[in-house]
Order: structure tokens, then sequence, then C-alpha cells
């Protein structure tokens, strides 16, 4: 979809169903995300949301920002309670108590609500099949809160909870991989996707919503307050990751790995990592360990991508 | 920006005068299949006859399409009549004949219970491959980009969008609008290496200078330039090096 570039931007949906005038930092990636895949849900979705950034920022106590049902949870249960949502409006359905139609049930989160405190009832709903889509809008930290580590920052970088010094090199756990945990519950859509390469990630929405059964997604949500970059360069971090393939773009149907975005040319590391704050004090040394394990699982997807054709 | 209440299946619903009836029950859940409409594009063409639904108006009542019937004070609207889902059907079976292939059909037809089309399916020359001859494509090249490379041709069942006497054309752009906005991704675009292929005309794409990703067709460059006067060393760069 990359490939449609100038025109095709004006024949996106108009509608904002996520509206402006919400709290988001300057530059947010992340409040972009939730934009475009709300104009790719469309009306007809009821939305759970896990406590983070997207919920205090969208909806302080008279106001808010979302113009579909739309129910804040507790850290850990959007997932749940989007699945008792989904069983609830089928047997309602079933009774005759409100007309049948197809209904999106989306639950989103942060990495944190994801990856650390609602894995377990993510798990039990992926595993029961329910027909819904989760969200993941990945910033690789708890940045509400002021940039805590979670098990989704990946190594070496630097947070208030796993600062770098002179004995710590930072976080020094690899980044927990969501998707491929995701892929491992056997459901029929996993998919990863960026905010900075907007027709693809409103087209893996529409596709993850459009699968019965249990869909996944994973959003790369570039955070310019908690990455220490420019709020101007949100979106060309988010295209630099990719292209370093540090976050590849695939989608997983039935198990079949499909590569959606191949970088035209693959960027070094450097080039991703040397303008963010969070990675200043890394040496050649760590950069060349990190590069050959980006290079590792950048190859083992490749791989599973090229098997299937 | 007059708001009037109209009916849809009973219900009272806030509209603004003129609006068509689709976008009037979109905005309120209520949903109506289509596939040829595009709220970018001024006048609807109603061609793929999908959004049909009964109107009645001072005790008259029709069937119209949706996406461009306007919205008008006391107006009564039913989308989930006997007659309405009657005539769906048979649409949606003559569109199936036309183009068993596409998925966005055999998806509509399974959602109105069909499984296989009543109607004779012509897989000889007429066969025209997932083309549902509902215009968007030429709307999209008129109104939003604004060159008209491609019309409809001929008429009846032949009826198909195209370049003028099927050749290369000299207007088209190669920007691929036309395939993003086909409703039964029926328009082939294939891009390879620094040619892009669209409508049997091949087109050299811009290459970045820093990454070296061709990412534009040049033809679309020089129609940029012409139409806004952007200066033309801008487009030396692909978007992510700008």
């Amino acid at each position: 979809m990359d490939k449609f570039s100038v025109f095709s931007s004006r024949l996106v949906e108009k509608s904002e169903n996520f509206t402006s005038g919400h709290r988001a930092c300057q530059g947010c990636a992340e409040a972009l995300a939730v934009r475009h895949v709300m104009k790719a849900l469309g009306r007809d979705t009821v939305v759970a949301m896990s406590t983070g950034c997207m919920e205090i920022i969208s909806s302080p106590l008279p106001l808010t920002s979302w113009r579909v049902p739309w129910i804040h949870n507790a850290f850990e249960n959007s997932a749940a309670v989007i699945s008792g949502c989904e069983s609830g409006m089928k047997a309602m359905m079933r009774k005759g108590k409100i007309p049948a139609k197809k209904i999106n049930f989306v639950a989103m989160g942060g990495d944190g609500a994801t990856a650390d405190i609602g894995m377990g009832a993510l798990s039990g709903a992926l595993e029961r099949g329910h027909d819904m889509v989760y969200i993941c809008y990945d910033n690789e930290a708890y940045m509400n809160t002021g940039i805590q580590r979670s098990s989704s920052t990946p190594y070496g970088a630097s947070t208030t909870t796993s600062p770098a010094g002179k004995v710590s090199i930072g976080q020094h756990t690899q980044k927990k991989n969501m998707a491929q945990i995701a892929v491992a519950h056997n459901i029929p859509y996993v998919a990863t996707a960026c905010s900075s390469f907007p027709f693809d990630l409103m087209e893996k929405v529409k596709r993850a919503a459009e699968t019965p059964g249990a869909a996944y997604v994973h959003v790369l949500s570039v955070c310019p307050t908690g990455w220490r970059i420019p709020t101007q360069d949100a979106i060309k971090y988010g295209r630099l990751a990719v292209d370093s393939c540090v976050f590849p773009l695939y989608e997983v149907i039935e198990g079949e790995y499909r590569l959606s975005y191949k970088p035209y040319k693959k960027l070094p590391l450097t080039e991703y990592l040397k303008g963010q704050g969070r990675f200043r004090h890394l040496t050649d040394k760590e950069i060349q360990m990190i590069q050959q394990r980006v290079d590792k699982d950048y190859e083992r997807i490749l791989r599973l991508s090229e098997e299937e054709k | 920006m007059e708001k009037i209440t109209i009916k849809i299946n009973g219900k009272d619903i806030e509209a603004v005068k003129d609006q068509s009836v689709l976008e009037a029950a979109r905005e309120n859940g209520i949903a109506i299949p289509a596939l040829c409409s595009h709220p970018e594009i001024e006048t609807q063409a109603g061609s793929c006859r999908v959004c049909l639904v009964e109107v009645s108006q001072n005790g008259r009542t029709r069937l119209v399409t949706s996406c461009n019937y306007p919205v008008r004070k006391g107006l009564e609207v039913r989308t989930d009549t006997d007659l309405v889902r009657r005539i769906r059907k048979g649409v949606v079976e003559l569109l199936l004949s036309r183009t068993p292939d596409a998925p966005v059909i055999q998806k509509l037809a399974r959602e109105n219970g069909i499984e296989e089309s009543r109607f004779f399916v012509d897989e000889g020359e007429h066969y025209r491959n997932r083309c549902i001859a509902c215009s968007l494509c030429t709307q999209v090249c008129e109104e939003v980009v604004g060159v008209s490379a491609i019309s409809m041709l001929d008429r009846g069942r032949d009826k198909s969008p195209g370049t003028p006497y099927l050749k290369p054309s000299q207007a088209c752009i190669g920007c691929g609008a036309c395939a993003y906005a086909c409703p039964t991704e029926a328009i082939s675009m294939t891009d390879e290496g620094e040619t892009r292929k669209i409508w049997g005309k091949e087109f050299k794409m811009v290459t970045c200078s820093v990454c070296g990703k061709p990412y534009i067709p040049e033809a679309q460059v020089d129609w940029i330039v012409k139409t806004t006067g952007k200066d033309r060393a801008f487009f030396d760069k692909c978007p992510d090096h700008r």
C-alpha cells in the first residue's frame, strides 16, 4: 500500500472517530496510530481500553475524544472486558433484543498493559477465540507515569527505573516479542504495524476486524518524550525502526507469515539509535551486539515469510 | 447546514439537508452495503445498485439508491423490508455472475445468503476479471487527480474503464489512485525496479537521491509541479529523507 503515495491519502476515510483536542504530548505518534485505527474500524465499534497514555489523554473527566462506545477498565483486564462485551452482544442478538449486525469489538492497551500486567487476560481471550481485535500500542515503556521500564523496553534503553550509568547499561533484558507470543496462540490473524506507515496500518486493522475469531495487532508508536527525540521526528523514527529492521512489518494469517514491507536498502542500526537520547550512552561494541540480534530476528521472519511463497 | 429530522427504519434521526441517505444512515449506525460510493466524489454514480433502500414521501413508496438520494423533510426510509432484500439479492447475483472471482463480491453474496448465482457466468471474451463497471476509477481520475486519463468504454455488457482506444494514455500520470479506489481491486498496477506498469503504459520512477528507492513516477512529479508550482528539487528525495 506504500506505493499509492500521493492521491490515495485524499481517498481514505474522512470521519474522525478519535477526535482532536486530546491531551497527548507534542508529536505523539501513538495518538496518531489510534486515530488511523479508528478511521479503519468505523463507527460500529466498541472499544475497551486499559489504563495508559491513550486513556489518560483522551478522557479527562468532563470531556472525551471518542465517538464510539468506549469503556475504561483497569490495567489488566481490557481483553477480559471486551470478551464479555462480545459474548453479551452475541447473546442479545440471538434473543433478538438488538438487531443483528457486524460490530467490531476492540481492546486496546499500551505495551505495559499488554506485555506485563494484562498478559494473562489477553492470553485467555486469545485462547477462547472471541471475535475480537486486540491492539497493542507499543511505545516501549510506561510513558504515562514517567518513563518506567516495561518488559517491552529494548535492550540498552535508559529509562527512569533502568537508568544508564557507570554500572548499568540501562535496560539489561531483551524486548519481549509480543507478536510472536500471539502467534503461539494459533489465532487466525496477527500483524505488526507502525503509525509511520498509515495505509499499511489501516489495511491491517481492517483485515483484523474482518477476520472471524481473535486477532492481534502490535503497533509500534514512537514516543518523542520517552525516547528523547525532537517532537517533529516521531514519524521519521518509526520509518527508521522499520527500515533498519528493528521492527519488521509482517502479518501472520492462519500461521502463514507474510512480510508486508521489505526495506529497499536495509539501514544500519546506528541510523536508528544515534538520535535517540535513551540510547546515547551505548558504545560501538554494545551496538554491534544489538545489531547481531536484530539481524538474527529479522532473518528468521524473512525465512519464515519466504518459506510460505 | 439546515438540520432536518427523517425516519430510518422507524427511528427518528437528525440529518443535514441534501446529505445523502447513505451518509445519514451510516452516521447513525445503520448499515447499508455499498460498493461504488465514495465521499470524495461529488456526484455519486449509483451504478453498483447495492445500496438500494425503500423511501416513502408524500404517500409514495419506491426503491432508490441511497448513495445519491438527498435527505428531505418528512422522508421515511426503510432498509430492511422484504422488497429491499429481494431486489438486493438479485443485484448481488448479477454482480456475482459478472465477477465470480472478486473477494468483495463473494463476501457480499455470503452476507445476502447467496451460494451461487442463478445467472449465466460468461467466461468467454466478455469475461471482465473483477471489474463491475461502477466507474469509480474514472471519477477519481477526473475529480481527485484531475487528469481524466481513463473513461468508460463501450456500452452494455462490454462496458469497462480504459484509456482512449485502449492505447497507452498521454494524460495518465501513473499515480495509482484508480487502483486504490477500486472496490473490487480490478485494476492491476505493478512496480518492478524502476518501472511501474498501469493501463498498459510503463512509467519511469524517480529514485531517491539518498537511499536510491524508486518512489514516484516522473510523470506524476511533472503533474504536481505543473499544478502546484512546487520546486522540482523537492522530489529528489523520498518522504523518508526530506
